[in-house]
């Protein structure tokens, strides 16, 4: 499992540069988003919650049985809360069409 | 032209290594009783440790109607005995503090109707945790006397000896005799420790005298090596994953359960320093939904899924209900040839709506996971009412299990550092606390932050009563620490075949001039690198010590086969050089988990039964034995595994022993101006 980042999208804003837990993204020379070893991704997601453009998608690969399916994620901004606090908003899709969108909060019911 | 590599010296009263959950609280804790931190971190604050997805319960608690007693006994039971009483004690005790904690932060709890907290069982409480490493680290940030040093990896820990610590541990020959009669049989048949089984007369020294005096880093951030003078480490980086090879190495080196970047560094800094740890053999396994390596306790408990086989049987009560018993009842159902085996459940579209965000909040890649089966499976197509296709109203949930590769740790299982009751390390000025921490298990977040929290209440009370208490050979000691710093930035340096360093070239000079004289290893004609080296260490833990391929099990013949091969493992790597410091981070950490893994040979090697059958099964000794209800250590000494057998502690206070002669011991405290406790 890992992400793919949606170069010519990416703003170069670093955001998902200071995220990562396991160091693994950097700026290339034209100042885009890179994963430096995309097999040693732990698939937090943590990266694509920061992405303002939401480039940075996450898949399953084929061998965890992925079939091209992706996944995005976008940080919801609440004025004065704690991190996180308006949750984040995701979106799976196949690329054409939306499958599902999820509004996670951390006020949510839930299991 | 590359930048010139600066050198930089730093003074903490007390250094953290590890900002994950217990290393974030604890320095904020530390910071709140008055002393200045420094806080090293592999990558960043915000994400890193094992929280990085988040959590969706947390599932260390004392739910409504009981008690601690209660939870020391679970985790007793669940391990089969061999744990430590005064840590499980001191830590369930505070368990419940540390929800409200995380509450108070801005952690969303569920609550009942009543207000109350939602529990999930009597252990757990249901949350909605994407943003709880956030959470702890904006804790980090109340304190303007925390310097987080992130991107940053902690090389070598360094000690007032150069030489490993003189006394040995003896080897206690067997367990000794325990009384027959008790009614606190356990699952496997054997029976949880009394008061009786405390050996502690028996006095097999453990405090070391050897006293941490610093610590080296290499900080990617600044292009820099840290020279840190410091009294007090709290060792908090988690346990070690990536030792073993996981499913799918050829696409995906972490595909793993546990935070791949705990790759062991706290373990290993604390071996070659002769800290003693405990438990290595007690491999933690973990039952996971296949393909996304999640946690399937969402679904058990969540949702109220049973395990059930390829007929559809409910097999799962026969093997006994202990975390070690579950994950055998699906290797054995797999062996038998009645896989494969799923977590089922039927849910109304509601809660499957729940589950999935339950998932976004913690694994998000089994959410995706749902919706890849869903269009695998035909009739589901891409319909999120349906999981399997079967019936369109409430939604057949059928999730594929299996067992994950073998990791060692000490927040599930007990693998970790040998601590007092205080979280104290056999080393002076040495504390661990969460994963990295041995003999409490099933600790999870709050059990970590628990014991974050004890480490950092001891080591405050160690800076207040040793400030004032001035060494008068301080001097001494420092030029002598000095040499220390240079001679292990020598050893950083020289892998990276001695580029320039700031301040200057005097001091590039006398770096080179202290460096130890080349050691003469084997030719090589073929240079390797890090990838290769893991590659290895991983295929031979895999075949010979009881590795996922193995299905779990080892024999003698093969753990000296792997011991064999590690040790030549551990010599080639010996041999790599790094081109910068990210190069050079992984080959500190595929040493760190040979290390690691040597340690832990030594270990399956030492405790001759099978305790833990669903975690491993040593063929030669297929099962539990009554004189191996003790605690299995080792101290490493210079290139071998020495073992330390311990009796169970079964009180509700544990000191480490100390060793050495009385004359040695009155000149040490004499020296250092501290009074034997």
């Amino acid at each position: 499992m890992s992400v793919r980042i949606d170069r010519g999208d990416c703003l170069g804003c670093g955001n998902c540069l200071d995220v990562c837990p396991g160091d693994l993204l950097s700026l290339d020379g034209d100042g885009k988003a890179v994963i430096s070893e995309p097999g040693r991704c732990w698939g937090c997601c943590a990266c694509m919650k920061e992405c303002p453009r939401g480039c940075l998608k996450f898949y399953l690969s084929p061998a965890s049985g992925g079939s091209g399916l992706v996944m995005t994620a976008g940080r919801v901004k609440k004025a004065g809360r704690d991190p996180g606090g308006g949750g984040v908003r995701w979106r799976i899709s196949d690329g054409t069409n939306v499958l599902a969108e999820f509004l996670t909060r951390p006020e949510d019911d839930g299991y | 032209m590359k930048r010139a590599i600066e050198i930089i010296r730093l003074d903490f009263p007390a250094v953290v290594v590890g900002g994950g959950a217990a290393g974030c609280l604890a320095a904020a804790r530390l910071a709140g009783s008055g002393l200045r931190v420094g806080l090293v971190e592999k990558a960043f604050l915000s994400r890193s440790g094992c929280l990085a997805a988040g959590v969706n319960a947390l599932n260390a608690c004392v739910g409504r109607g009981r008690t601690p007693e209660d939870y020391v006994d679970y985790a007793l039971k669940d391990a089969h005995g061999i744990a430590r009483r005064d840590l499980l004690l001191s830590m369930a005790e505070r368990l419940n503090s540390e929800v409200e904690f995380l509450e108070s932060i801005g952690l969303g709890v569920h609550k009942d109707k009543e207000g109350g907290r939602l529990e999930r069982g009597w252990r757990n409480v249901r949350v909605n945790g994407e943003n709880i490493k956030p959470l702890l680290a904006a804790e980090v940030g109340r304190h303007e006397n925390i310097v987080r040093l992130e991107r940053t990896f902690v090389t070598r820990l360094l000690t007032d000896e150069d030489k490993l610590p003189a006394n040995g541990g003896r080897i206690l020959p067997g367990g000794g005799k325990l009384p027959a009669d008790d009614d606190k049989i356990l699952p496997w048949g054997g029976r949880l420790p009394t008061e009786d089984d405390n050996f502690q007369t028996q006095e097999i020294p453990s405090a070391s005298k050897s006293k941490i005096v610093g610590l080296v880093a290499v900080s990617l951030e600044r292009n820099a090596i840290l020279l840190i003078a410091t009294e007090r480490i709290l060792v908090s980086t988690g346990g070690a994953a990536g030792i073993y090879r996981s499913k799918n190495p050829a696409t995906s080196a972490h595909d793993v359960w546990y935070s791949p970047f705990n790759t062991g560094a706290g373990l290993a800094r604390g071996m070659e320093v002769g800290a003693e740890m405990t438990g290595l053999e007690m491999r933690f396994i973990a039952l996971r939904c296949r393909d996304t390596l999640a946690p399937t306790g969402t679904l058990a408990l969540g949702a109220g899924a049973r395990q059930t086989n390829s007929l559809g049987e409910d097999y799962e009560r026969a093997y006994g209900t202990t975390t070690s018993q579950r994950v055998l009842a699906v290797r054995r159902q797999n062996s038998l040839g009645n896989g494969p085996c799923f977590l089922s459940a039927s849910l109304a579209p509601g809660d499957r709506t729940s589950l999935e965000k339950a998932y976004l909040n913690m694994r998000p890649s089994q959410t995706l996971k749902f919706y890849e089966q869903a269009r695998a499976n035909k009739n589901g197509g891409g319909d999120r009412q349906n999981f399997s296709g079967e019936n369109p109203g409430r939604g057949e949930l059928k999730v594929e299990i299996a067992a994950s590769e073998p990791c060692v740790q000490g927040g599930h299982t007990a693998g970790g550092y040998w601590v007092d009751t205080n979280r104290r390390a056999t080393v002076g000025g040495l504390w661990a606390a969460g994963d990295v921490a041995g003999g409490c298990p099933q600790k999870y977040v709050t059990g970590a932050m628990a014991e974050a929290e004890i480490a950092a209440a001891d080591m405050a009370e160690d800076y207040r009563r040793r400030t004032g208490n001035a060494a008068g050979d301080k001097e001494a000691s420092d030029s002598r620490l000095e040499t220390q710093f240079l001679k292990t930035a020598a050893e950083i340096l020289e892998r990276m075949n001695w580029p320039a360093v700031r301040p200057g070239p005097g001091l590039a000079k006398k770096i080179k001039t202290l460096a130890e004289a080349k050691k003469e290893g084997p030719g090589r004609a073929v240079d390797f690198g890090w990838a290769e080296i893991e590659e290895a260490l991983q295929e031979t833990m895999d075949a010979y010590a009881g590795g996922l391929g193995r299905d779990y099990r080892y024999s003698s013949a093969e753990l000296e086969q792997a011991e064999d091969r590690l040790r030549t493992i551990a010599e080639t790597a010996d041999g790599l050089a790094a081109g910068d410091f990210a190069e050079l981070r992984r080959v500190w950490e595929v040493r760190e988990k040979i290390l690691v893994a040597r340690n832990l040979v030594g270990h399956l090697k030492a405790r001759k039964e099978t305790r833990w059958p669903g975690f491993g099964e040593y063929a030669d000794y297929p099962e539990a034995r009554e004189e191996f209800f003790l605690h299995v250590n080792s101290r490493w000494r210079g290139d071998q595994v020495e073992i330390i057998k311990r009796p169970l502690v079964t009180a509700d206070k544990y000191e480490h022993v100390a060793g050495g002669s009385d004359r040695d011991d009155a000149r040490d405290d004499a020296r250092d101006g501290r009074s034997k406790s």
